[in-house]
């Protein structure tokens, strides 16, 4: 795994976050993975979405600290942090009247000053974008008129016409699909693989990160179980302490991915 | 791909961007026409060449210094006070993402007007550049108040907790006001003004005092129409897309604080532009708040110069353009309302 994984660039080191009195990450330290998709894995609760914003800057933390190339995330400007992070948020929401083409400009916004016109590069990374997710042949067509996947591809077009290196992603594929949710996860493997991403997903589907993923990270109560390969961590001893569950693990006979049956 | 029937029902595509354009020019291009319809109608209608006249031959016959004193005032006035309420009204919606935002409802006028009225009661003050200042304060007083009104409380500023506390700010503020022209026993036009909002009576020095105020928050709309289309994405998208939110939210708030209140200083609260407008140039033009900006200014102007001259020219009743649009806005209100699913949760 470590061969062929660039110098970590995002960072959380200790970090305890919390909502009022309780507290959701506990001192929880995480390397991401660069040039990787890690899937997020965990129980309801278990501060899988709160990681992801905490390593996108959004939660303000009680303890440790989050950095990007060494440097505290505070240190950097939200402009700056947006060149090189972007996030999707979990249901992201736009009104229903707006088309494909001007959701993915938004994606421009970090690189753009007050007066700057749009210039043709920023066209072509929009054209870019919407060409990876295959939502080129939709640019006019209003978000509203679009299908749950196709929805979610645009939206992903538009974290990719932010440019940055890292996109973090929660719950990319809920609400949609089987089908759908191949398309999505299958995209974020090509998006590694072919533009030298870092992609860092929640999922809730252990057998799609196992199949998907390159690394998972598997969180219970604010707490980092198990981190590693999908081989390694796809056992039934770590699924009994993340999810309380009993799981046999099989292995694909087509490709050996492993397949987690969970029996209780 | 796309058929005749899907146009005819529901619109699937965006609107292309060159009628969108071509639309904006005819808006803008309708107003000098309603301008010159403004300056001829009044008790003596004034003929097309004889407005010409009055420009290139000043004679100062009783004709010529009405069209400069009253009508010019008055139809620059109406052309000012639309476009600022209704850009006002455009940013609010954006950045509170809230359908019901508006300087009217959120109480931003009652504010403006109080502020006003109490420097004419209570301190004598009477020249609009000072009186204009006044109404800068009791705006942004009024938009602070709104905002932690509505904000209290569990879920944060939701659209409906907002529009309730300016609702409550409006009546409690608007009896206020009442209270002091009641007491001060000014004139009635006074008191017309100050609680419905009208055009008639005021002088040039007051809109070219104010004016310029005016054209510069409409100018700084304009400039930062992007980011403000940005920001009503929401504070999770816009903070992800770099936006820094704590800055843009003030600089929205300031232009409003600026357009409403220069505006109200003009023209005293005049309501449902700031509402309607920008609901208008969204069906038109759809949810892109920079288009929305930019069609806002002239149906806003437009309307307001419309909505204070078509009385005038019906039945040559001078009617206040805010009850005008309080009679008219109601029921297109209505009409927005229905043709709009609104979460407002």
């Amino acid at each position: 795994m470590s061969e062929a994984a660039g110098p970590v660039r995002l960072r959380a080191n200790a970090i305890r976050v919390g909502y009022r009195g309780r507290d959701v990450l506990h001192d929880l330290t995480f390397a991401v993975p660069s040039y990787r998709f890690t899937a997020l894995l965990g129980p309801n609760g278990s501060g899988k979405s709160t990681l992801l914003r905490a390593l996108a800057g959004l939660t303000p933390l009680r303890a440790g600290e989050v950095t990007l190339d060494g440097l505290a995330i505070p240190m950097l400007s939200r402009r700056r942090l947006a060149e090189m992070i972007s996030l999707l948020p979990q249901t992201p929401r736009a009104p229903d009247d707006l088309a494909v083409a001007d959701l993915v400009a938004q994606g421009r916004y970090p690189h753009r000053r007050l007066f700057t016109p749009w210039s043709l590069q920023d066209q072509a990374i929009c054209n870019d974008s919407m060409r990876l997710t295959d939502v080129d042949g939709l640019a006019a067509r209003l978000l509203g008129r679009l299908s749950g996947g196709q929805r979610q591809r645009a939206w992903i077009a538009m974290t990719l016409a932010q440019s940055a290196d890292i996109l973090l992603l929660d719950e990319p594929t809920t609400y949609l699909d089987i089908a759908h949710q191949l398309d999505i996860l299958d995209l974020l493997r090509r998006l590694v693989r072919e533009q030298g991403k870092t992609i860092v997903a929640v999922l809730h589907d252990i057998n799609h990160a196992a199949r998907f993923a390159d690394h998972i990270c598997l969180l219970k109560e604010g707490r980092i179980v198990a981190s590693g390969s999908p081989r390694d961590i796809i056992q039934p001893s770590h699924l009994r302490e993340a999810f309380s569950i009993e799981a046999t693990i099989l292995h694909d006979p087509y490709d050996g991915v492993p397949v987690c049956v969970a029996r209780k | 791909m796309r058929t005749r029937d899907d146009a005819a029902c529901v619109r699937q595509d965006r609107p292309a961007r060159s009628p969108r354009g071509l639309g904006l020019a005819l808006a803008v291009a309708a107003l000098p026409v309603l301008a010159l319809w403004a300056l001829n109608v009044g008790h003596a209608a004034i003929p097309l060449d004889r407005l010409l006249a009055a420009v290139t031959q000043f004679d100062a016959s009783r004709e010529h210094v009405i069209l400069w004193e009253v009508r010019l005032p008055r139809m620059l006035a109406g052309l000012l006070v639309g476009a600022q309420l209704a850009v006002a009204g455009a940013i609010m919606q954006a950045v509170t993402a809230n359908p019901l935002a508006s300087p009217g409802l959120l109480g931003i006028n009652a504010g403006a007007a109080f502020a006003v009225v109490l420097a004419i009661a209570l301190a004598g003050i009477d020249g609009a550049g000072t009186l204009m200042w006044f109404a800068f304060l009791g705006a942004g007083a009024a938009a602070v108040t709104v905002y932690a009104l509505g904000s209290a409380g569990r879920g944060g500023a939701t659209p409906l907790k907002l529009a309730l506390a300016g609702a409550v700010l409006t009546a409690f503020l608007a009896s206020l006001t009442t209270v002091i022209l009641l007491r001060d026993q000014t004139t009635l036009d006074n008191v017309r003004l100050w609680s419905v909002g009208s055009l008639s009576g005021r002088p040039m020095s007051a809109v070219l005092t104010i004016g310029p105020w005016g054209l510069a928050g409409l100018l700084g709309a304009v400039l930062t129409s992007g980011p403000i289309m940005t920001l009503s994405l929401g504070s999770d998208l816009s903070r992800t897309l770099g936006q820094n939110l704590v800055l843009w939210r003030a600089i929205s708030a300031a232009l409003v604080v600026l357009l409403a209140g220069a505006a109200v200083a003009l023209a005293g609260p005049v309501g449902f532009i700031g509402l309607v407008v920008p609901h208008m140039a969204r069906l038109l033009v759809g949810p892109d708040y920079r288009w929305i900006i930019a069609y806002s200014a002239p149906l806003g102007a437009g309307l307001v110069v419309l909505a204070d001259t078509v009385p005038r020219a019906l039945s040559g009743v001078d009617m206040p353009v805010g009850v005008t649009l309080a009679l008219v806005g109601g029921p297109v209100f209505i009409a927005l309302v229905r043709r709009q699913r609104w979460n407002l949760r």
